[in-house]
């Protein structure tokens, strides 16, 4: 594995990034990859349960001799109540070794209900932070660790609805949950920016009262308006206002070692490969100040 | 199993829009059927009434949608005046099954075919629904075979209608002119070179 020594700026892989890949790779630090689009899951259960789809992350496995490379993971669920899909973890630490990952991470929700996951929500859905969560979390982040063998990652998840009286606020229920596991962090800041704007949490105040040690990985991106609120779309450019919460973070991170551009494939036609290395070029900038300084 | 009952009635509430509106108006009764304690209860209720439930709802139509319309795109456009109503009663009945949201593909399909083809006269419909019908099986069945295994595999569909004047203005998202004469055509399409390739004869 090639090893991360001190943050760099990535990319989160998508179709439309193949030929950047190809051509551009000296412009990456690390590429992270969401494994889902590799395959197709039948289910719990299933006797072939993950279907591999005929080479869709070539570009992938071939940076991965050359760049460290990221698993980003989207179908744990981990949050579920009543079911911990090991065999999802089992096919991650699968991807893991294949690609000789730096780490693994996956986000802070749950998709999936029902005894073997029976039906998914189309959406992932953010938790309370209460006791009970917390409780039910643990141990499969501790599981979670074993199987992949490499540190384990948590994103910070976009809420559109506020449950109000929870026990815990999310930077809290963080620092709680790194203490107790020895998990790390992928501090979404457009989740962040998002929850900040739509349900005028606090997002300086937010960042204050993280253990930001624990953080690993910052994702940054772009979104838009829908229905009078600030949607994590990952449409074009990372959003105006992620980018004073970069620069306040790196410099209070220390064990960052990532921070990666994400954008949906349809935003491709607006950004570019120019507009792909604007971003990045932001970003190490950014990066470069703290160390200069 | 509290927390697994919350968790249950807030997917409900996300994938049915009908619900997340009872709830809104009567959280109490329209909430009976989970087994809640007071806190997560009224948590529902207040969520329920949040725009951000009502986004919620969207998204994960939105979501829903996206591997429909990757399948049946032109179906969609002639569909377009009834496929509000189309995806509320499939979707109040039906929740995806799986992870990947693959199965609402089928379910459409399914929706189509028993429910709409037999009792509704779309013009159009039956031809562009069994057109893009055999291009999604077609592509289904390339994904665990060779390219040579998929040559010479060709699907015949019967069109009613000159398919020129058809699939054009709905491959640009586009309704085809309404009243075209009736002219029997047979489009064939197979995967050639990794690609799907559509031609047509008058019979």
């Amino acid at each position: 594995m090639t090893r991360v020594t001190e943050p760099g700026v990535g990319l989160l892989f998508n179709p439309a990034l193949a030929d950047f890949v190809r051509a551009d790779l000296e412009q990456l630090n690390h590429l992270a990859v969401i494994p889902d689009r590799a395959w197709i899951d039948h289910g719990p259960g299933h006797r072939r349960r993950f279907e591999e789809l005929p080479v869709p992350l070539a570009p992938v496995e071939q940076a991965a001799h050359r760049l460290p490379i990221a698993l980003h993971a989207i179908g744990l669920s981990i949050l579920s109540a009543d079911f911990f899909d090991t065999e999802y973890l089992d096919q991650l630490a699968r991807w893991c070794e294949r690609l000789d990952c730096a780490w693994v991470s996956e986000h802070l929700s749950f998709t999936r209900v029902g005894s073997g996951h029976g039906t998914h929500a189309a959406l992932a859905l953010a938790m309370p932070y209460d006791a009970e969560v917390l409780d039910l979390l643990i141990p499969r982040v501790r599981s979670a660790r074993r199987t992949v063998g490499v540190p384990f990652l948590l994103e910070n998840p976009v809420a559109y609805v506020d449950y109000g009286d929870e026990e815990m606020s999310e930077a809290e229920f963080f620092n709680a949950l790194m203490a107790e596991t020895g998990c790390g962090m992928l501090l979404d800041l457009h989740n962040l920016y998002a929850n900040a704007r739509n349900r005028r949490c606090d997002a300086p105040e937010y960042l204050r009262r993280l253990d930001l040690s624990g953080v690993i990985e910052i994702h940054i991106a772009g979104g838009d308006e829908m229905m009078g609120l600030h949607t994590d779309s990952h449409a074009g450019p990372v959003h105006a206002g992620v980018w004073p919460l970069l620069e306040w973070v790196l410099p209070r991170a220390p064990n960052l070692r990532a921070v990666t551009f994400e954008f949906h494939e349809g935003s491709w036609p607006l950004l570019h490969r120019q507009g792909v290395l604007t971003q990045l070029n932001i970003a190490r900038r950014a990066i470069e100040q703290v160390g200069a300084s | 199993m509290s927390l697994a009952e919350f968790q249950r009635a807030l997917t409900h509430m996300t994938l049915d829009v009908r619900l997340a509106r009872r709830i809104k108006r009567d959280g109490e009764s329209a909430l009976a059927p989970y087994g809640l304690t007071d806190r997560e209860r009224a948590r529902l209720m207040r969520i329920s009434r949040q725009p951000g439930m009502a986004l919620n709802c969207t998204l994960a139509r939105a979501n829903r949608f996206t591997s429909i319309c990757d399948a049946f795109p032109m179906t969609c456009v002639v569909l377009e005046p009834w496929l509000r109503d189309l995806l509320d009663d499939l979707w109040s009945t039906e929740a995806p099954a799986d992870y990947q949201l693959r199965g609402e593909i089928d379910l459409f399909a399914r929706c189509v075919e028993r429910e709409w083809l037999p009792r509704k006269n779309i013009e159009y419909l039956r031809e562009i629904f069994d057109y893009e019908r055999a291009c999604h099986e077609l592509v289904t069945a390339s994904r665990g075979s060779s390219l040579e295994a998929m040559a010479g595999t060709v699907r015949r569909i019967h069109f009613s209608h000159d398919p020129s004047h058809i699939l054009p203005p709905l491959q640009d998202a586009t309704a085809p002119p309404p009243g075209l004469p009736i002219t029997p055509h047979i489009v064939e399409v197979e995967i050639r070179d990794g690609a799907l390739e559509t031609r047509w004869h008058r019979t």
